[in-house]
């Protein structure tokens, strides 16, 4: 509903189950207040989990101009999803542009030759649908959901708008204000704001790709001009660096000759290089405090980096998350919420707030978070926390453990498979297609799950989830003593 | 003065873009016919009514059981019954509440529940084969819960720390006030309880709230997706079979309260001001339900509404403006919301007034109102196109009292609303004079500039 971002939805979706998540800047508890289908829909955005056993249809081809295409027939309903994916993501951003690429994510709704400003969202909800975008690790995303006979309309509008777009100074400066607004919505003006989500990659990263502010410092927000939109639309918004799913009731003939007819004359460009976002292996515990004026709480995330993606140890550290923290039959829930009641909820995973464990692509981190009352200690906490985690490397999993770890898999591939009218696969293929130029991926998941012997998680849980792999960031309700500015105070234990 | 230039020139950014010449676009296929998924219903001698949805292909199954409670029942122990629906989760006599989340989690599934104002419910989402397990958890845990001091003594602490929590958040904070400004005393009015009142909640409060309010005939179990309907019905017979009936719903007389009335919050040094502005209005039984409702579509509830497209996509002065209709049973009240920019809360207030203003004095065009009703009727489709809402659509007409009918002629009668019409539900109610303002905000800088906007000249 509204362009939200790299903040998305997720955040919303995660605080409104959770009651013991800081980190929601929306959670308002005001109750069952009809909020417009539409927006629910886009706060489930990317709620939407992973997948398994499921022979998904997909259609794959590359155009001429190096455009990615996937397309998927699912006929449940008569609408359709129609999702743009380019391979920049907010870690990618230039250096003195800290927040330029969820800006400009702005700017794709600000005018294009044949789409003034305003006019993508009035044909959007005009056609009988809405639209988002958001900006991730590594993608920067565009969709529509809108009534299957109005697919051509869409591929239309998103050609027009890959082909350049016409901004003007008032409209950067418009949406300038916009996000600055949204930072002030969801980081300055919350207790938790950005915590964990946008704090702990600054923490627990060293490379300056993974580690820097994605929303941006608003100084650079403000130094921004229409030669950076220029450039950056020049580097990245190509057709050789996206990628175009369709999901929904089409005819798969019928959309392939649309798509090469108002895609196949976009000229690809130069790409910029990516950048190197190699993190060295972490050999020491890293220990981070920050203060919050506004938080009552205390509150408590722990990282660990992951596996390279794609890895039989990535596929166990998909197992071992849905069993440390997915659900009420989760070892940390059992433990922190009823053993040792120091939360009454807790969250966490792959890529969490900001995705899921398919869509990113690069070094990731496995991360977990909630609030406690100030008369539990630190130690208190990391000792549950240990218990808890050495269980993984003690000794290898009962076969009913990993059985059930497999049909939550399952159950949850499902949803994300139809989930949200088809995006939650359009997400899904658009990933695959962007990354690993194979979104077929998708249906061998569960296979790659399945792979995952007791033995390999015991070995992925001793390189992985070592205490030295770890970073734990804290929030201490109040002023920082130190420093009046309440920065982050560094230092490694 | 300054308000009246940046009015001018965003006329002026307005008009300068429709003089570019464009391609047309393509106006895509007609669209299809859509009918609404077929149901078929049961009930049970205690008064249980049962639906069953079947829709997709996908081998899942949504199970709820929807009560018609929740914190309208709740007396003045406010969240009585978020906690009573917790407590439902805390194990059965036969089942702990560890090994009860493993049983569902083998199903695919999570237990999952939810309290509302005037209903609340309890469900899972399950792989297909364990439909009619579902509906033997279901039932185990409203007839057979275990009732634990030490459970209610843990999440009662749980609960107190999410009390802090939200009351630190400048949403929930506003809501509050809002919510209680409009309702009053009545349980709508009444968000969140005090530290002791939540305190003074006791296992017998919460024996008491189940036995009276959590009964079969105030229940409707759905049932949607894919499912072998022979086989759930005969699990539903039996597990639900010893569930007694209790007494029908309290009826509770709403007294709503109007303005003008404005209320600042003091959030010092806060970089934005949250405001709630609205009134009482009226449930979705009322005969100008579905005209009111796209009234507040085209003035602040969609994106390319004209709120939104002023305050946001022309001034920047926040990122998520919205404007909303809240139902409750007999009841309603429509308010817009927005974060922002503090030192913009004056100007936001004034172009807001003055969308409500230009929108009664002018009906709107037929453009404009056209692209309302094919959004309207879109999303509606998509209401009815996915497991859980087609369950969150039957029950909102089953809970106001609406007839099939409603879903029905929905389309039909939203394409045969007329501008007039349209307008006319802001004069007759969207009163600028009798509305509510609520402002968390810094009133250091707020007040100075709400104290200069005219259109509140009569609210202080």
């Amino acid at each position: 509903m509204k362009k939200t971002s790299l903040l998305a939805a997720s955040i919303i979706s995660v605080l409104l189950v959770g009651c013991g998540q800081p980190g929601s800047p929306a959670s308002e508890q005001a109750s069952d207040e009809v909020t417009p289908i539409a927006e629910q829909l886009a706060a489930k955005a990317d709620n939407v989990s992973p997948v398994v056993n499921y022979n998904v249809p997909i259609e794959y081809f590359t155009l001429d101009n190096g455009l990615k295409v996937v397309l998927s027939k699912d006929a449940t309903a008569p609408t359709v999803v129609i999702a743009v994916y380019y391979n920049i993501g907010f870690r990618n951003e230039p250096k003195n542009r800290t927040g330029f690429a969820h800006l400009f994510e702005h700017m794709m709704f600000q005018g294009s030759a044949n789409l003034p400003k305003g006019e993508f969202d009035k044909l959007t909800t005009g056609s009988g649908g809405f639209n988002n975008g958001s900006t991730r690790f590594d993608f920067t995303n565009y969709f529509e959901i809108v009534p299957a006979h109005k697919l051509e309309t869409f591929l239309w509008a998103e050609a027009d708008r890959m082909k350049g777009l016409a901004i003007t100074q008032e409209s950067l400066t418009n949406q300038q204000g916009v996000v600055k607004n949204e930072v002030k919505v969801n980081v300055l003006n919350q207790p938790y704001g950005g915590f964990p989500w946008l704090d702990m990659p600054q923490y627990a990263y060293s490379n300056w790709y993974n580690a820097h502010n994605f929303y941006g410092d608003l100084k650079d927000l403000d130094a921004a001009n229409l030669d950076d939109v220029d450039a950056f639309f020049n580097m990245y918004y190509a057709p050789n660096n996206a990628a175009l799913v369709v999901v929904g009731d089409i005819d798969t003939i019928e959309a392939k000759a649309m798509v090469e007819t108002y895609f196949s004359k976009i000229p690809s460009a130069e790409i910029a290089p990516q950048p190197d976002l190699t993190e060295l292996r972490q050999e020491k515990e890293q220990v981070f405090n920050k203060f919050d004026k506004l938080a009552p709480k205390p509150a408590y995330a722990f990282a660990y980096k992951m596996p390279e993606r794609d890895t039989p140890e990535y596929y166990a550290m998909g197992i071992i998350d849905q069993i440390l923290v997915q659900g009420e039959d989760s070892l940390l829930y059992q433990e922190l919420v009823k053993n040792k009641q120091i939360t009454g909820d807790i969250g966490g995973g792959i890529n969490y707030l900001l995705g899921n464990m398919f869509n990113y692509n690069g070094p990731m981190l496995w991360m977990s978070s909630f609030t406690h009352d100030d008369n539990v200690s630190r130690d208190e906490i990391k000792a549950a926390l240990d218990s808890v985690i050495s269980k993984f490397t003690e000794k290898p999993l009962t076969q009913e453990e990993m059985q059930r770890a497999i049909v939550k898999i399952r159950s949850s591939m499902f949803d994300a498979i139809d989930g949200f009218y088809g995006f939650g696969r359009a997400d899904l293929l658009a990933s695959f297609a962007l990354f690993d130029d194979k979104p077929s991926k998708i249906n061998e998941l569960e296979a790659n799950f399945k792979q995952v012997t007791p033995e390999l998680i015991v070995k992925t849980a001793k390189e992985y989830l070592r205490a030295t792999n770890r970073t734990i960031l804290t929030v201490t309700p109040g002023d920082d003593p130190a420093t009046k500015a309440g920065a982050a105070d560094k230092g490694e234990e | 003065m300054k308000l009246v230039k940046s009015l001018l020139l965003s006329l002026a950014v307005i008009s300068a873009s429709q003089t570019i010449a464009k391609e047309q676009p393509p106006i895509g296929k007609q669209p299809g016919n859509f009918t609404v998924p077929e149901t078929h219903h049961m009930s049970l001698p205690n008064g249980m009514k049962v639906t069953f949805i079947p829709y997709g292909a996908t081998p899942k199954a949504t199970v709820r059981l929807i009560t018609n409670t929740g914190n309208v029942d709740d007396g003045n122990k406010i969240w009585l019954s978020d906690l009573s629906f917790e407590m439902l989760r805390q194990g059965t006599e036969a089942q702990s509440a560890k090994e009860l989340a493993e049983a569902v989690a083998s199903m695919g599934g999570q237990i999952q529940t939810s309290v509302g104002m005037d209903a609340s419910w309890l469900g899972m989402d399950v792989l297909s084969e364990f439909s009619g397990d579902a509906v033997d958890v279901i039932a185990d845990m409203v007839l057979n819960s275990r009732m634990a001091e030490q459970d209610l003594e843990r999440i009662k602490t749980d609960r107190q720390r999410q009390l802090k929590v939200s009351m630190s958040r400048p949403g929930p904070i506003a809501n509050e006030a809002f919510y209680k400004e409009i309702f009053g005393n009545h349980p709508y009015g009444q968000l969140y309880p005090s530290e002791s009142s939540l305190a003074g909640i006791e296992s017998k409060d919460v024996e008491q709230f189940i036995q009276t309010n959590l009964v079969p005939n105030r229940s409707h179990l759905y049932i949607s997706g894919v499912f072998d309907q022979k086989k759930v019905s005969a699990a539903i017979e039996q597990a639900f079979a010893q569930w007694k009936m209790g007494e029908a719903r309290k009826q509770h007389t709403v007294l709503t309260q109007s303005g003008p009335k404005v209320k600042l919050i003091d959030r010092p040094d806060a970089p934005q001001s949250t405001i709630r502005l609205g009134l009482a209005t009226f449930g979705p039984e009322h005969e100008d339900y579905l005209e009111m409702a796209m009234m507040n579509t085209l003035l602040g509830g969609a994106f390319s509404s004209r709120i939104t497209s002023n305050i946001r996509e022309d001034k920047g002065y926040t990122y998520s403006p919205r404007s909303r209709v809240v139902n409750r049973v007999g009841t309603g009240l429509w308010y817009q919301g927005a974060d922002v920019t503090a030192e913009s809360t004056g100007a936001s207030l004034y172009e807001i007034f003055e969308e409500i203003r230009l929108l009664a004095k002018e009906p709107p065009g037929k453009e404009e109102l056209d692209g309302i009703k094919n959004y309207m009727s879109g999303i509606f489709v998509l209401s009815n196109s996915s497991r859980s809402a087609i369950i969150n659509q039957l029950s909102f007409l089953a809970l106001h009292g609406l007839s099939d009918q409603y879903l029905k002629q929905y389309v039909a009668k939203v394409f045969d609303a007329t501008p007039e019409q349209i307008s006319a539900m802001v004069t007759k109610y969207l009163t600028a004079e009798k509305m509510t303002l609520v402002v968390v905000g810094d009133i250091a800088t707020v007040e100075p500039q709400l104290k200069a906007l005219e259109a509140l000249k009569q609210y202080w």
